[in-house]
């Protein structure tokens, strides 16, 4: 995809001579707020990150939550336990089901310094997914708005019946990409129980050469894709998309209203005292591949 | 069938009292002597020993006036137009009596000629009104040297944008989408070409700009903030003539002219961008494939059909399209068409209808592997007949009957897959009568009522919902559906009353005050929450779930003139608070999305300022200085956290700012050069800022508790231009050519349009504050300008 080089003149044409400088500005400390990320997987353990929101601009990384006591629950019948086992991270140690409903409890005892008291999710859904059919890598020349190199591609067949949402993440030589551009998840409405196998619908589009234009089509050779389709809830779907959304913003001119980012967990049964992040239910399916010439 | 039953009582009314006047009337047409357009508001006064009598042209160009048998004086006068006087004796008889206006030349000893109708804003009872030619309009420096009717209102006191480039306008407090743009009658939803940047009205096709800012009268309706009526030339019916200019961003042409001299005329104006023509320059294949452009087209055609009649065809037809090879396609434009008829029915009888057409759609796509169309667009029919009733000097009837037909597509997306949300339809009749009664030679009343109602019609399938005013996924009931043509919902009760009133009291020759009350209401509504209005965004109706909005505005104003130096002085404080105003779920996803409701909240609104005018229309130095000190809030409350904003408290609209400063000016500095500049400062707009930072498997986001709970720093701008028109002292040599040349933003201030924060690439963790600036250099340009 060469749209890199068209897409600044378009900018430039739609907004003349803007300009974005950076500025020094003060952000308030809002309400300092627990941050629960937690999941239950049909193919590995469950598992949450804990921590406390800090000033937005602060150059420190959220500290950890160390003393948390958290219990997942299926069907609301306790399931498992998870255990402190790296700062703020927590495991439990049992594998989730497809169809069942789970939640996370998480209790912080009282401190002077942080809140205290009960957080719990409301119920998440391990929904339904397909395996896979293929990943597979081409070779394509130059073109207008394509860059030569390789190009993988991964052939998936949507389970049939509408309400599934997806998220998609990928993987170079193992590093997952996980900037807020990469953030990817659909809704399967127009594309329910439909192939993407290149006949009935065009093949997924997994990756591509690197945008840089230093990097050339050896550097692509022995390169590790890995691909992976997750079930996920329209709930957490719409969560994604405000994160991606929010964090997204250049300021312009039609740039979406900033907007609080709610996950699904409260303090008590107090839907108006909300924790950050989200715990949610998901069967990740996911493929690998190896560039070769 | 009670609405015309209504009406027939009214004209009964009039006829009836029409046949107790006992006094002369004189009546006809006034026309500008070298084009033969119809001249709106031009001053008519009757002067005799007995007293004097006063009263004005309508749009069309047609005055009558009641006068008492006998000898005495009528004269004629606008400003920049020399004074007509006819003497007359013994007068016993009606009379018809056409007048030609001559335009004053330019000459610099002649201008003080129109200065003696400086006193037109003492005696009318309009205010909050600002009116625009197309000569002052185009005196103005703009962006590229592109003269904008939109971007000129915005430089008056109470008009502003959320910032550079930002489509559309607000005024008083209103969101764009509650100003009613209408050219030549016409609707137009959409008024920008280039996103925002540049409006689509071509300057030398516009005939004359009149934005009411409150006190609208009784014909105007369906929006709540603001009317602004454009009306297009009719054409020049003496000779034929064109202008034209060629620019950096476009180049014009205008051709006008009779086709029958005298009875059938005609203009044709277009217009083109041509900067997608340089992409050959920037040596990049994939431009080369790429299109980027606007065009727009304005046509009109009048034709005498009688010595009462008189016919206009006039159409607009604008678009704007950006692709890149076979990527993307996205392009945008409105169509407009009017045709209308003007009849004399009597000196006393002014009778004006017209049958409208107004399509804006937009489309969006691609041509690639997946090629795919997304359409939507919003389609009206409108109706109108208006009569306007001389009765006598103190009493002007106006009353009539319009309907608006909606057809809303809000999406079809044909590709791989065809889907499509339900189309709307709705109608909104609607009656009104007016009259402007001059009570004594000091106190004029303007009072009026319009009656509205909307009507949400099927064929549509409708959710209901389990927990009343709770509209989400959860509460989902059932489905109902309705027959095409079969009512959905309708709001025709006394809400749909809409009563206008504006007073004038002369305090003395030269000062009066003034003070109106309106209360409009808006039955559609454009929805988005960008910041500013984009060309992808949808209108909806009020229907099921969505009620009308309603604004009740009060304005009080003193007009003050200072003869001896020609400059104007006005101040207007306002009030206004507003019902069922649209607002959205923190989140909302507007695209593509049937049931809107459950995206939407609904709140309340107020607005209230001072604005100051001071304005010098006269002389070698023209221009104004305005002023605004205004706020704009709202208030969303709701039974729980997603149901309000900012906790139930009132929080400043996206397009508050509490100071706005414009200093317009034009010098005429020789006989050949002219300077134009402006200078501008407005307070900071409101931004949201984030109060912590979130994190979300590795990524960072912000956590906004307090919306619009922050400011962007104040802005200030200076425009200037130059012009050189030689061999302006043969002025009757045909082929006449200027030369301007200015710059925008003169001294490169980067001007805040916004503050955003942005973690470094690749991890987006280290985050950063960055302010944007839409326009951050001066941006300087060059136009030649043709007329023959």
């Amino acid at each position: 995809m060469n749209a890199y080089k068209i897409l600044p003149i378009f900018v430039c044409l739609g907004l003349f001579s803007s300009c974005q400088d950076e500025i020094n500005i003060t952000l308030p400390d809002g309400q300092k707020r627990l941050i629960i990320n937690g999941s239950v997987l049909d193919n590995d353990l469950p598992s949450a990150d804990l921590s406390w929101s800090i000033n937005y601009l602060a150059e420190d990384e959220n500290p950890p939550v160390l003393n948390a006591s958290i219990f997942v629950f299926e069907d609301d019948i306790l399931w498992d336990s998870l255990v402190h086992t790296d700062l703020g991270h927590y495991e439990g140690s049992k594998l989730g089901e497809i169809g069942r409903n789970y939640s996370i409890e998480v209790s912080i005892p009282e401190s002077t310094d942080n809140p205290s008291g009960v957080w719990k999710s409301q119920n998440e859904k391990l929904n339904r997914n397909n395996p896979m059919d293929s990943i597979y890598s081409v070779y394509l020349p130059p073109a207008v708005f394509q860059r030569e190199g390789y190009y993988v591609y991964v052939h998936w067949t949507e389970p049939s019946g509408i309400g599934d949402c997806y998220r998609f993440k990928q993987w170079k030589n193992d590093t997952l990409e996980n900037a807020p551009f990469n953030l990817q998840v659909t809704e399967d409405q127009f594309f329910d129980g439909r192939s993407f196998d290149d006949i009935d619908l065009d093949a997924l589009n997994v990756a591509g050469p690197e945008r840089s234009r230093d990097s050339t089509l050896e550097d692509q050779v022995g390169m590790k894709y890995s691909y992976e389709i997750s079930s996920i809830s329209l709930s957490h779907h719409d969560y994604i998309n405000l994160i991606q959304e929010q964090t997204l913003q250049v300021g312009g001119l039609f740039d979406p209203p900033a907007a609080p980012i709610v996950g699904n967990i409260y303090r008590g049964d107090n839907t108006e005292d909300f924790a950050l992040g989200y715990f949610y239910a998901s069967a990740p399916r996911k493929l690998d591949i190896i560039i070769t010439p | 069938m009670n609405s015309f039953r209504n009406i027939w009582i009214i004209l009964a009314f009039f006829v009836g009292i029409s046949l107790t006047g006992q006094t002369i009337q004189i009546s006809g047409i006034i026309e500008e002597a070298s084009s033969g357009e119809a001249m709106p508001n031009v001053s008519v006064v009757w002067e005799s020993d007995a007293g004097g009598k006063s009263s004005s042209t309508n749009p069309y160009g047609f005055y009558s006036i009641s006068i008492p048998k006998g000898s005495g004086a009528l004269v004629f006068s606008s400003f920049g137009f020399k004074e007509v006087r006819k003497q007359f004796e013994n007068l016993n008889e009606n009379i018809e009596l056409n007048i030609s206006l001559k335009a004053v030349s330019t000459e610099l000893n002649e201008v003080n000629v129109v200065s003696e109708k400086l006193n037109s804003n003492i005696t009318t009872t309009e205010m909050s009104v600002s009116k625009l030619s197309a000569k002052e309009i185009k005196k103005v420096p703009q962006l590229l040297g592109e003269t904008d009717v939109i971007r000129t209102l915005t430089l008056l006191p109470g008009v502003s944008t959320v910032g550079e480039g930002a489509s559309g306008f607000n005024v008083r407090g209103g969101n764009a989408d509650q100003n009613l743009i209408i050219l030549d009658e016409a609707p137009v939803y959409n008024s920008s070409h280039l996103f925002g940047f540049f409006s689509i009205f071509n300057a030398d096709a516009v005939k004359d700009v009149k934005l009411f800012k409150g006190g609208m009268p009784a014909n105007y309706g369906g929006r709540l903030s603001s009317v602004l009526d454009i009306r297009q030339k009719e054409g020049n019916s003496k000779k034929f003539s064109a202008n034209g200019g060629i620019g950096l961003l476009s180049s014009r042409l205008t051709l006008e002219g009779p086709i029958v001299k005298d009875k059938v005329n005609f203009m044709l104006a277009g217009r083109r961008s041509y900067f997608d023509l340089f992409f050959p320059l920037f040596d990049v294949p994939e431009l080369n494939e790429s299109v980027a452009y606007f065009y727009d087209f304005n046509a009109k055609l009048n034709a005498k059909i009688s010595k009462k009649d008189k016919i206009y065809l006039s159409a607009y037809f604008g678009r704007d399209q950006f692709s890149a090879a076979e990527l993307f396609k996205f392009g945008w434009g409105n169509w407009t068409s009017t045709l209308r008829w003007n009849r004399v029915i009597s000196p006393k009888w002014f009778f004006n209808a017209s049958a409208v057409y107004s399509d804006y759609k937009y489309q969006l796509g691609a041509d690639g592997t997946t090629p795919f169309e997304w359409d939507s667009r919003i389609r009206n029919l409108v109706q109108n007949a208006g009569w306007t009733f001389y009765y006598n000097n103190a009493h002007t009837f106006e009353f009539g009957i319009q309907n608006t037909f909606y057809e809303f597509e809000p999406a079809k997306i044909s590709g791989p897959i065809d889907v499509e949300l339900q189309n709307e339809y709705a109608t909104e009749p609607s009656l009104y009568a007016s009259d402007n009664w001059r009570i004594t030679d000091n106190l004029t009343i303007t009072y009026g009522l319009r009656y509205s109602s909307f009507y949400n019609i099927g064929a549509r399938d409708i959710q209901t919902y389990k927990d009343g005013g709770i509209y989400n996924e959860s509460t989902i009931d059932d489905t109902l559906s309705y027959a095409p043509g079969e009512i959905i919902r309708s709001f025709n009760d006394l809400s749909g009353l809409e009563p206008r009133v504006a007073i004038n009291y002369q305090v003395s020759e030269n000062s009066s005050l003034k003070l109106s009350y309106n209360r409009n209401r808006q039955y559609i509504h454009l929805i988005s929450n960008n910041t500013t209005a984009t060309p992808v965004n949808v209108w909806r109706p009020a229907g099921s779930y969505i009620d009308p909005a309603t604004v009740n505005q009060i304005a009080l104003g003193v007009a003050h003139n200072f003869k001896e130096t020609g400059i104007r002085f006005s101040i207007e404080g306002f009030y206004k608070t507003y019902l069922n105003l649209i607002d959205y779920k923190d989140g909302a996803n507007l695209i593509f999305e049937e049931y809107i409701e459950t995206e939407l909240l609904s709140g309340i609104g107020r607005a209230y300022g001072a604005e100051v005018l001071l304005e010098k229309k006269t002389g070698t130095l023209t221009g104004w200085v305005g002023y605004t000190l205004a706020r704009t809030e709202r208030q969303v409350t709701g039974s729980s956290r997603n149901l309000r904003v900012n906790n139930g408290e009132w929080y400043p609209a996206n397009y508050d700012k509490l100071h706005d400063l414009s200093v317009v000016a034009a010098w005429t500095i020789s006989k050949g050069w002219d300077v134009g500049g402006n200078f501008v400062y407005q307070s900071g707009r409101p931004l949201t800022y984030p109060d912590s930072r979130g994190e979300f498997e590795g990524i960072y986001y912000p956590v906004y508790t307090n919306r619009n709970g922050g400011r962007t720093p104040s802005t200030n701008r200076l425009d200037l231009s130059f012009t050189y028109t030689p061999g302006t002292k043969k002025m009757n040599k045909k082929w006449k050519s200027s030369l301007s040349f200015g710059a925008y933003n003169v001294y490169g201030r980067k001007n805040p349009y916004s503050i955003f924060f942005r973690g470094e690439v690749p991890e987006f963790t280290n985050i950063k504050a960055y302010q944007l600036s839409v326009i951050g250099t001066a941006v300087p340009y060059i136009n030649y300008n043709f007329s023959f």
